[in-house]
């Protein structure tokens, strides 16, 4: 890489951070304002991790077998988040949600 | 007998052996990370009642804390940079400034945890509090690891820069890939537990 070519990556890469930073500002203000809404925080949160991984990471230069590895990644992290939301609320298959405050059934004395 | 492939990429996964490592390391911690979510998750859906973030947490010390931490990662960028660039003054520079940031990220965090414990506020206080010192905590720790990287590589990798430049900067791309994850995580814990 000459050194042209290495200033204009150093510029572009600093323009990324600068973005991921000002998004970083912006999540917070919009959580201070509002008392925190998850899915904005979240949605804003993706989209700094993208930048991260794909530039500063330099994934996007990476073959395709490390962007299968990350695409794995992400699905295991959907998958037991969804997982764990779904045995939480237990809407499987309609049935009802368990009732934790129960106390655990003893046996009776005879 | 040299080792294959500790410079030059390898032709089927296009990486150098140092970097494929790195990749399946970061990928394990990933699942790490990932349960500790999880149970973030599972224990705010049970519970009967969660405080909000911001209610709770100080946000602009952790407003403050990702924008060093970004920094952090673009001081990184340019040590690697300097070293392909073979500028090893520059190197070792940049490379003080990225473990000098990391140190400021952890000083603000305790500072954070003694206004927590003064109030009484501890891991035993609520659920909120065992996830939030636990996610916080582990990612402390992986901070940590990496300033201490840093600075070895600001402290001593002078002898390898000499004799084998090309394996020293590629140690140093996979340093950044780490610090870069740390940032990364951060970046999702910050929304998770301060902002909702």
């Amino acid at each position: 890489m000459s050194s042209t070519e290495q200033q204009e990556a150093v510029s572009s890469q600093r323009t990324l951070v600068i973005v991921v930073a000002v998004l970083a500002l912006v999540s917070a203000g919009i959580g201070v304002a509002t008392g925190g809404i998850p899915i904005v925080a979240m949605i804003i949160a993706t989209i700094q991790v993208t930048i991260v991984l794909y530039f500063l990471m330099h994934l996007k230069s990476e073959k395709l077998a490390m962007h299968g590895l990350t695409a794995l990644c992400a699905f295991f992290i959907v998958f037991m988040l969804a997982a764990t939301i779904t045995a939480a609320t237990n809407t499987i298959n309609g049935t009802e949600k368990l009732d934790h405050t129960k106390p655990v059934a003893t046996e009776e004395a005879h | 007998m040299d080792i294959p492939y500790t410079v030059e990429r390898r032709p089927d996964t296009g990486l150098y052996n140092g970097k494929l490592g790195m990749w399946l390391f970061l990928a394990s911690e990933v699942m790490l990370f990932g349960a500790m979510f999880s149970t973030y998750v599972l224990l705010r859906i049970n519970a009967t009642d969660w405080p909000s973030g911001p209610d709770v947490l100080n946000v602009p010390l952790a407003t403050l804390n990702t924008l060093i931490l970004v920094s952090s990662s673009f001081m990184i960028v340019l040590a690697w940079n300097a070293s392909k660039a073979n500028d090893y003054k520059k190197f070792k520079k940049f490379m003080w400034i990225t473990a000098g940031l990391g140190t400021l990220f952890l000083v603000i965090k305790f500072g954070e945890y003694a206004d927590k414990i003064q109030h009484d506020h501890l891991p035993s206080t609520s659920t909120f509090y065992a996830i939030y010192f636990a996610l916080t905590g582990l990612h402390i720790l992986h901070l940590f690891a990496g300033i201490l990287v840093c600075l070895f590589h600001a402290l001593f990798s002078r002898k390898l820069w000499e004799s084998k430049p090309e394996q020293f900067t590629n140690r140093i791309e996979v340093t950044a890939m780490y610090w870069h994850f740390v940032d990364l995580v951060w970046l999702i814990m910050f929304p998770t537990l301060y902002l909702s």
